[in-house]
């Protein structure tokens, strides 16, 4: 009880505010930059948008996007040109906690105090903590504080990307690149949804980008059962979090040792489709998702879907390649910046691994 | 009792549901802004030359109750402008609201501010119309009249940018093609010099911004035309305009205002500047499209080919009204090509033969002529009306253009058809 406490005044509700969506102009289109402020991006300029048929050199406009901000006149009146790429700024450290062996909370302060942007839907920063620009880590925003001008981040250490952070200390610099908006596939699905009723299943660290779009969820009038596996995740951070963002977990086994799903995760898959749940969201890993996605299609018909984006980040700008996908579409997508439709993700689920 | 779902809420759309309701189907209306009638907000003009004939018969033919709005809000009859006798001017700020009474007191269902994304089709027929939030509305057979405007990609490469018209894409979102979204290509208008897309041929000025004398003489005449200083007459202009009709060097020489409720334009765009010039016009503001100084809407760049019937060519059960279904300039037009896509949809759902207007009729001549230079003939450099152009001439020498409405009876009496789109199909 002590600890929950102690963790409470680091993530502290009171002073976060974390995921109040109104009704406001949020757009969610198939780029996740789209009308953000780094819209037209390098894609544009080099022909290559996603959203608009003109910038890809097309002769005539079929954009479909309800509010319309028109990238190609954005780009045209930036004098042809891109908007600036995010740039990697230097943040200071103001907390760090460890929790067990693996897992360290850090806290940043964003110099110049904006953090309305990293409370978006699905939103993750490239951090890391030595010069060497070419080993960026994506990290999903755990919250953000405003009141603090500070963001939250949970890191796994695990590797050699981010065991750097082992030894990171209050008062260090950590380089920070983003916000990104990517972490979630299928926000619009997420967003649209008010006054219906959600499931969230999460295993081990899926849970963590998963927070996201349960708060989300729940500020739009959703009814959100979230079944969590614990795996072999840490348990007490687990506890520690549901309670701190108030979220109510009831345990589901959902593979076995070979990573088929089980019985018990069948049923409840199969009790929401048969209540006519309107979204299911899979926070966890590529392999089980794909395991989900053939049960999935065994229904006749699905509700939407939405899970967290597992896929390898290097640029986030939907330039280097790290994140492409092959589907039937024409080109490859860009999985760091492409949001997909419901075809879409259904076949990407099954690309995937 | 088959379900007609159309797409786009302009004259042509709204005609579109009344002669399918009347046909005896439930006819759902899709529209993405908060008011009917599309460009109609920003028209006015009707039965001028050929119109009337046209007007007369679309009474005789049954689908009257447009033209007898239409009448009913005319703040001008019978006036002369050059190149257009026996006008009439509704007034573009009061009816929309009576239209829109109209539809929903004979049972269309209007769906208003519903932004159509994509189609679901399969087989050569649509199944339904997917909205932005994902909504599915399903129908037996659908109507596109969404029109040839915008979006605001194609207003800034073909013109010279949003000019803020009374489609207001940035709010409600962009004029998707459904034809486009089977797979069907869409055709292309273009001008005399071969580029593509068309402006808009009018604008309008707040009436309060004029000079009182001018204003008076709109109110009591209904037109005015005030002459343009040699150096500021551009020719070039008028082969960038959709409206034929108005193409005439008088339109470059002089500026002519017709009462519409505002003081319509008959220019697509004059700059500001330029205008403030002009005697009586020294405090003018633009109020439709907002930026008029400038540009205007682009449009002609999304007709579908079509038959005759005003069925899309490849899809079983769509059928195209408007600007969408021919090359046709006016409200007159639009109200024409939708009343026979909503009649004709309905036969398509009840498996029966559908309509083609006959030649010996100015409105079957219309879509038939049209449709032959355009898709046919691949004459894309030209756009059709019943008030100008090639098409009036046409009217004049085949001696259908007439005011004598006993005669356009007994013309459609003769055809067999008085009043086909006014009655139930048995």
């Amino acid at each position: 009880m002590v600890k929950y406490v102690y963790l409470k005044n680091v993530l502290n509700p009171q002073n976060m505010t974390k995921y109040k969506l109104e009704k406001n102009m949020e757009v969610y289109s198939k780029c996740s930059d789209y009308a953000s402020d780094a819209c037209p991006c390098e894609l544009a300029e080099n022909g290559c948008c996603i959203v608009c048929s003109m910038c890809r050199g097309e002769d005539y406009c079929s954009c479909t996007d309800t509010v319309s901000f028109c990238v190609y006149q954005d780009l045209i009146s930036n004098g042809g040109k891109a908007r600036p790429r995010r740039r990697s700024v230097s943040c200071q450290v103001t907390f760090v906690k460890q929790y067990g062996d693996d897992f360290r909370f850090i806290r940043l302060n964003i110099p110049d105090g904006d953090t309305t942007e990293f409370k978006k839907l699905g939103a993750y920063v490239f951090v890391r903590t030595n010069e060497n620009p070419h080993f960026d880590t994506p990290i999903s925003v755990l919250y953000d504080e405003q009141k603090n001008n500070s963001i939250g981040l949970l890191i796994q250490m695990q590797g050699i990307k981010t065991n750097c952070f082992r030894n990171l200390q209050k008062g260090d610099s950590v380089y920070l690149r983003g916000p990104y908006f990517n972490g979630i596939q299928g926000r619009k699905m997420i967003a649209g949804l008010r006054g219906g009723s959600a499931a969230v299943f999460c295993r081990g660290i899926g849970f963590l980008p998963s927070l996201g779009v349960i708060l989300t969820l729940k500020a739009n009038g959703n009814k959100v059962d979230v079944y969590l596996d614990r795996g072999n995740f840490n348990t007490h951070l687990l506890n520690l979090l549901s309670r701190v963002f108030e979220v109510h977990l009831s345990e589901v086994d959902m593979c076995d040792e070979t990573g088929k799903i089980t019985d018990e995760m069948r049923s409840v898959i199969d009790k929401h489709l048969q209540n006519e749940t309107g979204l299911l969201h899979f926070g966890m890993s590529d392999y089980l998702i794909k395991n989900i996605a053939e049960i999935l299609d065994t229904y006749s018909q699905i509700p939407s879907v939405s899970f967290i984006n597992n896929v390898q980040m290097c640029c986030g700008e939907g330039i280097c390649g790290a994140c492409t996908r092959n589907i039937d579409s024409p080109g490859v997508v860009h999985l760091c910046k492409e949001q997909l439709d419901m075809e879409e993700l259904k076949k990407i689920m099954k690309v995937k691994i | 009792m088959s379900k007609i779902v159309i797409a786009g809420g302009g004259w042509a759309g709204v005609s579109a549901a009344v002669s399918a309701k009347k046909a005896g189907a439930q006819a759902v209306l899709i529209e993405k802004t908060d008011m009917l009638l599309g460009a109609g907000n920003a028209g006015g003009i009707f039965r001028n030359n050929g119109r009337f004939t046209a007007a007369e018969e679309m009474k005789a033919l049954g689908a009257g109750e447009l033209f007898d709005i239409m009448d009913q809000c005319a703040l001008h009859k019978g006036i002369s402008f050059p190149g257009h006798v026996h006008a009439s001017l509704y007034d573009v700020g009061a009816i929309e609201p009576v239209v829109r009474r109209f539809a929903e007191d004979i049972g269309i269902e209007l769906m208003m501010e519903s932004h159509i994304m994509d189609v679901r089709f399969s087989n050569g027929k649509i199944h339904a119309l997917l909205l932005d939030d994902g909504t599915g509305i399903e129908g037996d057979a659908f109507v596109d009249a969404t029109g040839s405007s915008g979006p605001m990609g194609n207003c800034l490469r073909y013109g010279h940018g949003c000019s803020m018209c009374i489609q207001r894409c940035p709010t409600f979102g962009p004029r998707v093609s459904l034809t486009a979204k089977c797979g069907i290509r869409d055709l292309v208008g273009k001008r005399a010099d071969g580029t593509p897309g068309v402006f808009s041929g009018a604008c309008k000025i707040d009436k309060e911004s004029l000079s009182p004398e001018l204003r008076k003489q709109l109110d009591t005449e209904g037109v005015a035309v005030v002459k343009v200083p040699d150096e500021d007459i551009d020719y070039g202009k008028l082969g960038r305009k959709a409206c034929k009709q108005y193409a005439l060097k008088e339109y470059s020489e002089n500026i002519i205002l017709l009462d519409t409720g505002a003081a319509k334009l008959m220019t697509s765009y004059y700059p500001l500047g330029k205008l403030r010039k002009l005697p009586g016009l020294e405090n003018a503001r633009y109020i439709d499209p907002y930026s008029a100084g400038k540009g205007n809407s682009i449009r002609y760049l999304s007709v579908a080919p079509c038959l005759d019937t005003m069925q899309a060519e490849g899809v079983d059960n769509l059928f195209c009204g408007g600007e969408k279904g021919a090359p046709l300039i006016g409200h007159t037009e639009a109200v024409l090509t939708g009343a026979l896509a909503g009649h004709n949809a309905v036969r398509c759902t009840e498996n029966k033969e559908q309509v083609v207007l006959p030649d010996s009729l100015a409105v079957g001549l219309m879509i038939s002529h049209s449709h032959q230079n355009f898709i046919q003939k691949r004459k894309y450099d030209e756009r059709y009306t019943f008030s100008g152009g090639s098409f009036f001439e046409l009217m004049k020498e085949l001696g259908l253009y007439t005011t004598d409405i006993g005669e356009i009876a007994s013309r459609v009496e003769l055809a067999g058809l008085t009043n086909m789109f006014g009655s139930t199909l048995p």
